[in-house]
């Protein structure tokens, strides 16, 4: 870590930023599921839309292995946070 | 959920949910470009956790396309409802809507079906005497059946832990029972060859079994869809060990025997027809290839829209005659 320097200002920073983005891509993927659920029963669960619907469940699989990355930055976060304060680092 | 009206009110509310869709999209964006800034202008302070968020910020990209990607797919099935419901309201759908959904009339094909819904409701209109005079099943008991049924439906959306379309499942299959039963009792009394009535007495048993399935012990089907599921594939097993055969031997039997029957298996006003299909479906036979031109992108045999949509035009065939005071 020699010629980097690290502030717990600038974590808090990216860590809330990190929180926001991460709760809005989690209500953004609930709709898109509510969205789907609802064609997929407005279509009676037919052929096209459970194709469509399986898609789209891959789609947010990915998405969704983004915010556990998301969620593994925010606890490196705070635990640098906690050492900094802490007096460890 | 609920399912949607076949109105100007459903389509609208589809549209909505896309604008929703393409709103939540951008916003997800600004969101993403908002934490990568972030993340940038804070570069000297983060130390060496900026290469873990540097690397993070560059996946969000990629997390757009996959936004993208998801929602395309949903816009796709807005547009397939929209198109549906404009499809019924203009073929005269609006106005009986209030028991009506889009589930009611979907469909793996858009245009066929919609082309079949539209033909035959001109058919009803324009020939009122297509219909024979004697029938195994009296009109009265027909439209009996479809008010059952329409009670279920009403029911059912009343109750947003049920799905219409299953309860119209028991409703559907309690308004055909019967006229299978008819022609079935028809064609094993007509046949003369044994090996032929043993095959029918095969149908016959297995129909019963069916409807022992949905009717029988009291179950709620609407809150059982393992049952369903079981059901269906129960009967697209029996059709898998080659049972369809039996069909194309009863319906050759019923025309050379009982000209009668053949008239309501042949006749194409569109309760009984559809119901006609309908039982084929379920027990397999020739009437496959026809029911698959309507349906091309459905496998499911025991198909609820199919069963939803033989609702739907029994009940515009009771507007229909209520209106003309029969």
């Amino acid at each position: 870590m020699a010629g980097k320097t690290i502030d717990t200002e600038a974590l808090r920073s990216v860590r809330t930023a990190l929180r926001i983005y991460r709760s809005a891509v989690m209500s953004d993927v609930k709709k898109m599921r509510d969205a789907a659920k609802d064609c997929r029963d407005n279509l009676g669960n037919d052929e096209y839309s459970k194709r469509t619907v399986a898609d789209l469940n891959d789609s947010l699989k990915d998405i969704l292995a983004a915010i556990e990355k998301a969620d593994e930055l925010e606890q490196k976060i705070t635990k640098k946070i906690g050492e900094l304060e802490g007096g460890v680092i | 959920m609920a399912l949607y009206p076949i109105s100007r009110e459903g389509i609208r509310e589809f549209l909505e949910l896309k604008k929703t869709l393409i709103t939540i999209s951008q916003e997800i964006k600004a969101r993403g470009d908002h934490l990568s800034q972030v993340i940038r202008s804070n570069e000297d302070g983060l130390g060496y956790l900026y290469d873990d968020l540097s690397e993070y910020a560059g996946n969000i990209k990629k997390m757009e396309g996959l936004y993208d990607q998801a929602m395309a797919g949903t816009f796709r099935m807005i547009d397939r409802i929209v198109a549906r419901i404009e499809e019924l309201l203009a073929a005269g759908a609006e106005g009986s809507s209030g028991t009506s959904s889009v589930s009611s009339i979907s469909s793996g094909n858009a245009d066929k079906h919609g082309a079949y819904v539209t033909e035959h409701t001109e058919a009803v209109h324009d020939r009122p005497s297509a219909r024979p005079s004697s029938s195994s099943v009296p009109e009265k008991e027909l439209i009996h059946r479809m008010r059952l049924i329409d009670e279920k439906l009403k029911a059912a959306r009343e109750d947003e832990s049920k799905k219409g379309a299953e309860v119209s499942v028991m409703g559907t299959m309690m308004g055909m029972s019967q006229e299978a039963k008819n022609l079935l009792y028809s064609a094993t009394g007509a046949g003369n060859d044994s090996v032929l009535k043993a095959q029918y007495a095969n149908v016959l048993e297995y129909g019963y079994h069916v409807e022992e399935k949905i009717l029988g012990g009291g179950r709620k089907i609407s809150e059982d869809r393992s049952f369903l599921e079981a059901l269906s594939s129960d009967i697209s097993h029996f059709i898998e060990q080659g049972n369809a055969d039996y069909l194309t031997e009863l319906q050759n039997d019923i025309a050379r025997e009982n000209p009668e029957a053949a008239k309501l298996w042949q006749q194409h006003t569109p309760y009984e027809n559809i119901a006609s299909i309908l039982f084929a479906s379920m027990i397999g036979g020739e009437r496959r290839e026809e029911l698959e031109n309507y349906l091309p992108e459905s496998s499911a045999w025991f198909d609820k829209n199919i069963l939803s949509n033989t609702l739907e035009e029994g009940k515009k065939m009771v507007k229909r005659r209520e209106n003309d005071g029969r």
